[in-house]
């Protein structure tokens, strides 16, 4: 609990912090709100994103939107980590009696709360939309928030990941970047190419596919276009990553110079 | 009284370049104990080793009394490079996380503020302050928590003249309050100044570790000169306390026991020969420095 401590420390008086959370909550609240009264449409009058804002389709429905912001809460974790390379304290908290993988532990725990805080947030915002859009059982297809915690955490593992092997801000987001695009075509293409779904279980793409945009989804299953990968797969898959991550990083934290 | 610091033959590699070859002393409890070296000897690796940001190739160390090495750590002020804070955290809220980090409660840090004269500025951010202020911030943090030992790289490099006397009192006062420093430098003089005992490392080896009183053991040469300087050097030759003897355009001789000028030239004339020189000269400290590390 200390190493959580000593991370709140670092990002309760940064404004960075408070400015990338502010972003992330405040458009994704101005976008719901938006398709909710429909000033955000998409296909002319019959407004394909006009899917329903009350329970239980609001969780996937707002699920696949909340997928795009989780952005910049991988931004923090990136700045949060080349910081500490910039700053040298990493060298400084080994010095001062820090373990290795305490270092490693407290980022990892960074990056579980604040996945947890975005499920929180999540939840709100569904459940203020769906009672505000007539209510219903707040419980059915509850599982999206699962899907949704499942996500930001290996999205954020993911920059944290990169963050440790770049060591710098500017070129990890960068790369973040690159590699989103990448992986989708990647994906793309050898789905296509296969007629099959092994692209959907790439490290970002797994956790992508749990939380689909619900237009296109049953577009894709009218047309029958391509074999769907099961949730199983797609949970154990997101989970096998993080969990890589993880070990790639203890073995070079406990091995190498700092 | 017993050790602090045990090293066990500790090497370290950069790629092709062997910084440490099996590098092996211990550091007795209470002392002040240099590491000393010309720059590139390894001073830094080796401190950088113990403190856990680098990692040996072979060999190991063990820091005696604490549990485990992180333990011993949180009881080690250091300063070992630049100072490493949160540039938009204040110098209370960066020894805040220090004091998390170390264990220790939150009140030391306005001891340490004073003691360092930053109290008036403990709000003020880490990239207000000057070079001098974040150096002795840094002091700040190494002292937080009233640590057994102080692990110091070089600690009055770049200081002006002023500020390097003000580190070596501390350094002293320090010591006599029961803390064990280690500081590498590449200046005997300061070594000679402020250390009891002294590790001297030359391209990876050790050349010699001990009491600074033994290793850099100033002797005194004794000068002489006579109308048959053969005669003089075979009968300085049968004197018991004679240690080194080199015969040049004059005779220089050291005598293992402090011996006065006066003994010699008596001993001499007793034994028939006269002297026309005779003066006492203090070899350099600089000079046998040189001649170890050369």
């Amino acid at each position: 609990m200390n190493l959580l401590k000593i991370e709140w420390l670092k990002l309760k008086k940064y404004p960075t912090f408070w400015i990338l959370s502010g972003l992330f909550t405040g458009i994704f609240l101005t976008l719901i709100y938006g398709l909710n009264q429909s000033f955000i449409k998409l296909g002319g009058p019959s407004n394909l994103l006009s899917s329903s804002y009350a329970f239980p389709s609001i969780w996937s429905n707002i699920g696949y939107f909340y997928s795009w912001f989780i952005i910049f809460l991988c931004v923090y974790i990136i700045i949060s980590i080349s910081n500490e390379f910039s700053y040298r304290t990493n060298r400084q908290h080994i010095i001062d009696g820090m373990n290795r993988i305490d270092f490693l532990h407290a980022k990892a725990l960074l990056v579980i709360s604040l996945s947890l805080g975005a499920t929180v947030f999540f939840i709100l915002t569904g459940l203020i939309f769906g009672f505000l859009n007539g209510g219903g059982n707040p419980f059915e297809n509850f599982e999206v928030v699962g899907y949704v915690f499942l996500y930001a955490l290996n999205y954020l593992s993911f920059a944290g990941f990169l963050a440790f092997f770049i060591k710098r801000s500017g070129l990890s987001i960068i790369l973040l970047l690159a590699y989103f695009a990448v992986e989708g075509i990647l994906s793309s293409l050898i789905n296509g190419k296969f007629d099959t779904y092994i692209g959907n279980l790439l490290p970002l793409q797994s956790s992508d596919e749990l939380l689909p945009l619900n237009v296109l989804k049953s577009l894709t299953e009218m047309t029958g276009a391509r074999p769907e990968a099961p949730i199983y797969l797609l949970v154990g898959f997101s989970i096998f990553y993080i969990v890589l991550y993880y070990f790639i990083l203890r073995r070079k934290i406990l091995t190498t110079d700092l | 009284m017993g050790s602090v610091l045990k090293i066990n033959l500790i090497e370290k590699s950069y790629g092709t370049v062997k910084a440490l070859k099996g590098v092996s002393f211990e550091v007795p409890k209470g002392c002040v104990f240099g590491v000393l070296g010309p720059n590139g000897s390894g001073k830094t690796t080796l401190l950088g080793i113990l403190l856990d940001v680098l990692k040996a190739d072979n060999g190991d160390y063990h820091w005696e009394n604490y549990s485990s090495a992180t333990d011993a750590r949180k009881h080690i002020g250091s300063l070992l490079e630049t100072p490493n804070f949160y540039h938009y955290l204040s110098a209370y809220d960066n020894l805040e996380i220090t004091a998390n980090i170390k264990g220790r409660g939150l009140n030391d840090i306005d001891n340490v503020l004073k003691k360092v004269n930053l109290y008036e500025r403990r709000h003020s951010k880490f990239n207000t302050f000057s070079l001098g202020m974040k150096q002795r911030l840094a002091i700040a943090g190494a002292l937080l928590g009233s640590p057994d030992i102080l692990v110091l790289d070089e600690p009055t490099n770049g200081l002006d003249p002023v500020g390097i006397s003000e580190i070596r009192e501390l350094i002293k006062q320090l010591s006599t309050e029961g803390i064990t420093i280690i500081m590498a430098s590449h200046l005997l003089d300061e070594v000679e100044k402020v250390c009891t005992d002294v590790a001297i490392l030359k391209l990876g080896n050790l050349l010699t570790s001990g009491p600074v009183m033994d290793v850099l053991n100033d002797e005194d040469w004794i000068e002489l000169n006579s109308s048959n300087n053969e005669a003089l050097a075979s009968l300085l030759k049968k004197h018991p306390q004679v240690k080194n003897i080199k015969v040049d355009r004059m005779i220089q001789v050291s005598f293992a026991k402090n011996f006065s000028t006066e003994d010699i030239n008596q001993y001499c004339f007793e034994n028939g020969i006269v002297l026309n020189h005779l003066q006492k000269r203090k070899r350099s400290l600089e000079s046998k420095f040189m001649e170890m590390t050369k």
